[in-house]
Order: C-alpha cells, then sequence, then structure tokens
C-alpha cells in the first residue's frame, strides 16, 4: 500500500488550489500551441522557464509537463481539421485524420483522438507511477549495439511507411539519410557538407526541414489548389464515435499504448518516433492496409495513443535517473537543478510531494485536457478558420519566430524556406516527405551507434550477431524486407503486364 | 612643429577619450545588457548564469536579457559577442572551450583572447571519474595499476572532439603512462548512459551529472580532477596518485574587446558583491561549483595560462586544428 500512499502526498499536492491553476495554465498553453503549426513545446517552454524560477518546484514542473502533453493534444486537433501537423509528433495523425474529416467525420476523429491521447495519458501515468524504478532499467538495456540494430529496424519500417511506391520511399530514405550527414562527424569531428560555415557544423536544423516539407509546403499547396478553405468543421451532434468505430479504434489504442509507452524510454525515443512506429504497425497488422491514408481508424487511433504514452513516460528517465530522454526533459532537469533538486533516485527521497505531485497531476491534467478539449474544439475551429489571408501571414509569422528562437538564428528560417521548394517538388512527383524525415534522424545516429560499436570491440563485426537482442531486431528487419520485397517485385511485374495489356 | 601638433593632438585626444569613458561608465548600463549563453538551454551554464543574472540587472537597474545561441562547441555565441559593439551591453557567458577551440578548429571567426576582454572568471569546478560496475579495481591507484597491465582495454566515453573531458582523459593518459581508448558520444548524457548500462567503462564529468547515477548504484565515483577531496563523499584528487594531474574547468564572463576599462571594472565589482552574498554562495554550492570572481587582469592571465596547458594537452593526444 506504500503506492497508494505515495499517490495520496501527490494528489495532496497536485489538488492544491496554485497547482490546478497552473496545471490549467500550462495545458491551455500546451493545446494553443500545439494547435498553431510551427511554434512547438521546446521553444515555449525555454521561454517560459524564467517565469517558474518565482513559482514552488513542483508548480513550475506541473506546468511545463502541462505544456508538453496539451501540445500532444493541441497537435492532432490542427492535423485532423486543416491536414497540417499542429506538432512534429501529428504528421502521422495528418494520414489518416484528415481523410476522416474529408469524409464527415471530423468530430469523430477529433473524439477518437482525444479519448485515445486520454487513455493512453492515463495507462502511462499509472506505469510511471507503480513501475517508474524498474522500468528505468529497460533503457539500460540499450547499448551502441542494440541502438543500431534499433535503427535498422526503424529504417526499415520507415520504408513501409511511405504510401505509393516503395521505390519512392526507399529514395525518400536515402534522400533523408544524406541530409542527415550534414554537420561534425561525431566520432572523428571531421566536417562533412559544411562548406566552410561555422553554423552548418551542427548540421541542418530539424525543424526547419519538418517545418518546410510539411507545414509551409502545405500553406503553398493550399494558395495553389483554391482560395476556399479547408477546415472540416464537425457539429456537436456529430461528435459522437459509432459503435464500429470504438470497436475499430479501440485495439490499435491499446497497442499504440504499449508501443508508446515502451519508446517513450528510450533517449531519443518518445512522442513523434512513437506515432511513427504505431502507424507502421496498425499497417502492417491491419486486414485492409489499403485503407491506410484514406482515413483509417486504426492509423488514426494508434498513432495518437502512442505520442501521447511516449510522451508521458518520457519522463520516466528525467525522474528516476535524471537522464533528460529529450530537449523538454533537458529543460526540466534545468528547472529542477534552479531550485537546488538533483533530479535523480534521490527525488523520490527527499521531495515525494515534487514526484509523486507530478505524476498525480499529469492524470488531472489529462482529464482537463478531454473535459476542455470536446466542447473547446469550436472555439478552436474558429482559431483556425480564419481566412487563409489572415490566417497563412499569422502561421507563417509564427513558424517563423519558433524558427527563429531555436537558436536565435535567421538560418533556420532559410532552411525552411529551402525545404518549402523542395516539398512542393516531392509533392508534384507524389513522393510522401515522412521517410525523408525519419532517414534524417535514424541515420545518423545508426552510423553513430554502428561505428561505436565497432570501436568497442576493437573492429569485431560477431557482436552485431552475438547479443541476442541485437539479433532478435536485426533478423525482424531482414524479415520485414522480404515481407515487403516480394509481394512488390511480384506486384510490380503484375502491374508491368497489366500495363503492356 | 608637426611633432608637436601630433602631439597635441594625442594628449587632447586621450583626454577626451577618458573622459567619454568615464561618462560612457557612469551612464552604464543606459540599455537592457544582452547575455549571450552559447549552449543549448537548460545546461550547468544556464543554471550558474541563472544564479547571478537576476541580481546583476538589480544592482545595475537595467534588465538583463539571457540569449542562447548554441553550436559548434560554444564558437557560434561567441563570434557573436566578438562582432558586438564594445559598450558592455553585450556580455558572454563562456566555459573553457574558450582555451580550447583554437587548437581544434582551424578556421576560428576570431582571435582568442585578443578579441575579448574578460571581466572575471565565475566559477570553477573538478571533473569527477565514475567507473562501471563489475570491473576488477575501485580506486584510481587500482585503476592505472590495471590500465598498466592490460594496455588498451579500458574504455573512456567522451562528449566528442574537443571537448574539455576529452582533454582530461588524454592528460590521465599521458600523465600515468597508460593507455585507456576514448569512445566519443554525443553530450555526456549518452556517455554517462553508456557507463551506467556497462557498454563502456569509465566516464569524467561533472559532479551533479554523476550523482543521479552513483546513487542508483549503475555506476561509483572513484575520484576528481581537482586536487581536494570533492563533494559530499570527499572524492580523492587523481592526482594524489598520479603525479601532477589536475584539470579544473571554469566558467567566465567576457565583453568584446575594445569595452572601455571602466565599464569592465564596474560589471567586475558589481559581481564581486553579488557572489559575496551568503544566498548566491548557497546556490553555487549546490551546483557544486566553486565561486571565483577575480580582477579583470587576473581572468586574463588565467585564460592566456589555460589556453598555453590546454593547447599541450590537445598536441599530446594527437589532435589537429581541422
Amino acid at each position: 500500500m506504500e503506492l497508494f500512499d505515495n499517490l495520496l502526498i501527490g494528489f495532496h499536492s497536485a489538488l492544491s488550489l496554485t497547482n490546478l491553476a497552473f496545471c490549467l495554465i500550462g495545458v491551455m498553453v500546451g493545446t494553443a500551441i500545439g494547435i498553431l503549426p510551427g511554434l512547438g513545446p521546446l521553444a515555449t517552454i525555454a521561454m517560459l522557464l524564467p517565469l517558474t524560477y518565482t513559482l514552488a518546484p513542483v508548480t513550475g514542473l506541473i506546468m511545463i509537463a502541462g505544456i508538453y502533453y496539451g501540445a500532444q493534444y493541441g497537435g492532432s486537433t490542427t492535423a485532423i481539421l486543416v491536414n497540417l501537423p499542429g506538432e512534429s509528433s501529428s504528421i502521422v495523425t495528418c494520414l489518416d485524420g484528415h481523410q476522416m474529416a474529408r469524409k464527415g467525420r471530423a468530430g469523430a476523429a477529433l473524439a477518437i483522438a482525444a479519448l485515445g491521447s486520454f487513455f493512453a495519458g492515463t495507462v502511462a501515468t499509472v506505469l510511471i507511477a507503480g513501475f517508474s524504478p524498474l522500468l528505468a532499467g529497460v533503457g539500460f538495456l540499450f547499448g551502441p549495439v542494440e541502438y543500431f540494430a534499433l535503427m535498422v529496424l526503424g529504417l526499415t519500417a520507415a520504408t513501409l511507411l511511405a504510401h505509393g511506391s516503395f521505390l519512392k520511399g526507399v529514395a525518400m530514405v536515402l534522400t533523408g539519410l544524406i541530409l542527415g550527414l550534414v554537420g561534425a562527424d561525431v566520432n572523428s569531428g571531421a566536417y562533412r557538407f559544411t562548406f566552410g560555415y561555422f553554423s552548418l557544423t551542427e548540421g541542418i536544423e530539424f525543424v526547419a526541414i519538418a517545418m518546410g516539407l510539411f507545414a509551409f509546403t502545405d500553406v503553398v499547396m493550399n494558395i495553389r489548389r483554391d482560395q476556399t478553405r479547408d477546415v472540416m468543421a464537425p457539429s456537436l451532434t456529430n461528435l459522437w464515435i459509432t459503435k464500429a468505430e470504438a470497436a475499430e479504434a479501440a485495439l490499435p489504442v491499446i497497442r499504440g499504448t504499449a508501443l508508446g509507452a515502451f519508446m517513450g524510454l528510450l533517449p531519443g525515443g518518445g512522442a513523434m518516433m512513437s506515432s511513427f512506429a504505431s502507424y507502421a504497425l496498425e499497417k502492417r497488422l491491419s486486414k485492409r492496409p489499403e485503407t491506410f491514408g484514406h482515413g483509417a481508424i486504426a492509423g488514426l487511433a494508434g498513432p495518437e495513443a502512442a505520442n501521447n504514452a511516449g510522451a508521458q513516460t518520457s519522463f520516466i528517465p528525467m525522474l528516476t535517473l535524471g537522464i533528460p530522454s529529450n530537449g523538454v526533459m533537458a529543460l526540466m532537469i534545468g528547472a529542477l537543478m534552479v531550485h537546488n533538486i538533483a533530479p535523480g533516485p534521490f527525488v523520490m527521497v527527499s521531495n515525494p510531494e515534487v514526484f509523486w505531485g507530478l505524476i498525480a497531476s499529469m492524470w488531472v491534467g489529462n482529464a482537463m485536457l478531454v473535459i476542455l478539449n470536446l466542447p473547446l474544439i469550436p472555439l478552436w475551429i474558429r482559431l483556425i478558420r480564419v481566412s487563409y489571408w489572415i490566417l497563412y501571414p499569422v502561421i507563417l509569422t509564427v513558424c517563423c519566430v519558433g524558427l527563429y528562437s531555436i537558436g536565435n538564428s535567421t538560418l533556420p528560417i532559410w532552411f525552411a524556406a529551402g525545404f518549402t521548394l523542395l516539398g512542393c517538388l516531392f509533392w508534384r512527383m507524389r513522393a510522401e516527405a515522412a521517410p525523408l524525415l525519419l532517414g534524417f534522424i535514424l541515420g545518423p545516429m545508426m552510423e553513430e551507434h554502428f561505428r561505436r560499436a565497432l570501436l568497442l570491440s576493437q573492429g569485431d563485426p560477431a557482436i552485431f550477431w552475438q547479443r541476442p537482442m541485437s539479433l532478435a531486431m536485426l533478423g525482424l528487419a531482414f524479415l520485414l524486407c522480404l515481407l515487403v520485397v516480394v509481394p512488390q517485385l511480384r506486384r510490380g511485374r503484375a502491374e508491368a503486364f497489366t500495363e503492356e495489356a | 612643429m608637426n611633432k608637436t601638433a601630433t602631439g597635441l593632438l594625442a594628449v587632447l585626444a586621450t583626454a577626451f577619450g577618458l573622459s567619454a569613458a568615464h561618462a560612457q561608465a557612469e551612464d552604464y548600463p543606459s540599455k537592457p545588457i544582452t547575455l549571450i549563453l552559447p549552449y543549448a538551454p537548460g545546461g550547468g551554464t544556464d543554471a550558474v548564469a541563472n544564479v547571478f543574472a537576476d541580481r546583476l540587472a538589480q544592482a545595475l537597474g537595467q534588465p538583463v536579457i539571457k540569449e542562447n545561441h548554441p553550436g559548434s562547441n560554444s564558437i557560434i555565441g561567441t563570434a557573436l559577442l566578438a562582432e558586438a559593439e564594445p559598450d558592455g551591453h553585450t556580455l558572454l557567458v563562456v566555459t573553457s572551450a574558450l582555451s580550447i577551440n583554437p587548437y581544434i578548429y582551424a578556421q576560428m571567426p576570431y582571435e582568442t583572447p585578443a578579441a575579448f576582454a574578460p571581466v572575471t572568471i565565475l566559477t570553477d569546478y573538478p571533473f569527477v571519474l565514475g567507473i562501471r560496475q563489475g570491473l576488477p579495481f575501485t580506486d584510481i591507484k587500482g585503476l592505472v595499476d590495471y590500465a598498466k597491465a592490460n594496455p588498451g582495454v579500458l574504455t573512456a566515453g567522451t562528449p566528442g572532439r574537443g571537448a574539455s573531458v576529452q582533454l582530461a582523459l588524454g592528460l590521465l593518459n599521458t600523465a600515468a603512462g597508460i593507455e585507456i581508448r576514448d569512445i566519443p558520444f554525443k553530450g555526456s548524457g549518452e556517455s554517462l548512459n553508456a557507463v551506467a548500462g556497462g557498454f563502456v567503462d569509465m566516464v569524467f564529468s561533472g559532479y551533479e551529472t554523476v550523482r543521479p547515477f552513483a546513487e542508483s548504484g549503475r555506476l561509483s565515483m572513484i575520484g576528481s580532477t581537482g586536487t581536494e577531496p570533492f563533494g559530499a563523499e570527499g572524492l580523492p584528487p587523481i592526482g594524489g596518485v598520479v603525479e601532477g594531474y589536475q584539470f579544473t574547468t571554469w566558467l567566465a564572463l567576457i565583453a568584446p574587446a575594445g569595452t572601455p576599462p571602466e565599464v569592465v571594472e564596474k560589471l567586475n565589482l558589481t559581481l564581486k558583491e553579488i557572489f559575496a552574498e551568503p544566498e548566491v554562495q548557497q546556490k553555487l554550492k549546490a551546483l557544486n561549483v566553486n565561486p571565483v570572481v577575480n580582477a579583470p587582469d587576473e581572468a586574463l592571465a588565467y585564460i592566456t595560462a589555460q589556453m598555453a596547458f590546454n593547447k599541450s594537452i590537445v598536441e599530446s593526444i594527437g589532435l589537429r586544428p581541422e
């Protein structure tokens, strides 16, 4: 019953008036920035961090956490209604969520996203509370060898993710991989493709690529298409999910929650990777994979649950070991340090009200988000339903401010502009850009871990099959390749024949 | 005649310059001060800057605005300072990377230390050495003996090329005559993970970053790179076993070269007062850093000495400017 006592301490702290108020502020700000494409939680939290220094430690953390997971909810609203990823983790939500909206099921899509996220958030909170100490150990099982195998598996899955041509998917992953090479090589420190510019030594800014390829490209394409707004306004009567839809969403939500909860633990994992992985998984498991990209409920429900679960469980390595798994967690550690609290296993003992208060607030915050989000949808719609000529300059401005605030430099804005051109080109070529992003992130990490593994083994490649986890993941990747390539060859040949005939 | 005229002009110019500088120091600061932090938000530099930035704003009566300009081992943010107006309204908090970068990078956008007017060294602190579980030794002496008997077997995680941690390791290798292999990572967090997971044998890092792992029993701290017992555990200095071994890393506050000496002096005195406050002392102690705050000329001498010291280590471990 120790857990019960701990949760009691937690709720006692989280339900105090101040903490409730800041939790509400956090989730509202989070939802708003999630809805507006461009401004990410990292930039927002970095801006608001000085404010938290004047608050009690737990209050500050509760607000930051609220912004972080609130953004996951808000991001999906924009993705579904306007086909713009409000948040990088909701890129996948655009694929099927917006298609559902086009079919007049916008309300249902929003409800599935919110309820799926709430379910995932609740489960993840329970997981954090119950298994924090235990789960922290899982991340440690992953060394360079295991990470390399995981990346191989991830990249293989990324090619599956592309709807449309398999060949274009591979091409996109490879393009992403090449772009990812720009910058200083971690192992030797050598500069690659920096052309003598110091600003390029850290590589191309990821947010600039994502914003250019997705948000800006969409803006350009929408202007090109026509001037009528494409916001799918759900009527409130439309908000309810049918029984069939609920049944279709249930299993993907559970699978997405499990997958996201696991991936959140891995450094660099978190929300976005979880949603990509869940989409690939659902597409594989689906009896009708051809519906993906055309409003498949599983393709919305799974990733939505996964990104929220991933966002929540990425708190575990930070809370239990003081290790940040992403930028937001690094900021939270900074917020703790200012108050003389050293993040780590020690926090559970020395400041139980901080540790358990934060956990309890996550559940409270998730509940607030559901209660707030469903009735507030008309309000959010009004936010994105403003005419193009007002909305687009605003989106572009906010995006540019976000891009500028990453490193207080204009370079990312130029890159986003360049990638917008590239994105338009891809759009004309009917090539899906999402795998490019994965290739960009996973490629350099894969190389880094591969070389580190060989450095540790003094050049002996045998370590890749001597470790059971690595062997299992590499084997799985190989199987996936077979699964994809074999039918593709067969279908490819069949198509060639029909075209000739 | 000509000579006299020039001489007279020079005297006049100096007098005028001095009075202008005086006026500048009295008015200073006349607008908000930008404090550049050349690292991503959330790091140790931020933590120290947070301790004194607000107090500095109160004392000077102008807001102090922190701007993070991360990238290229602090070069991007430092280059911005070098180009800034030398009037004391743009300042930079920089780490010992300032004294290492000239020997790591071939094309530096600024000259160190000529492009800068150091205000003061703010803090200094040693690294601690953490080792993974399951190694056949538990102290520095054991480590050195083991490394001598098994050259090239032990590995250490470092946060990339030219990081001060890599220099601390290089110095240990040359000073003790051993060979611990350097495994580069992206940042110290990743290298700590790898040691805690048992994939790499040891890591040099800041005390606060290692402590959570040590407390959870994932790795043990066996020594520090300082000269005295360090931290709550009283970690023994590595120099106690390996003669002459010492590696200290530091934070400095610097202004662009050409900043009026009176302005630098005013900043320096204000910081001295702030760092003497018990509350500030306590906050820095909690971060396990040692408050320094010396005179501007002492700071410049220290930075110059550190440059020579780091240059010799960089050369001994075979790194070349690229």
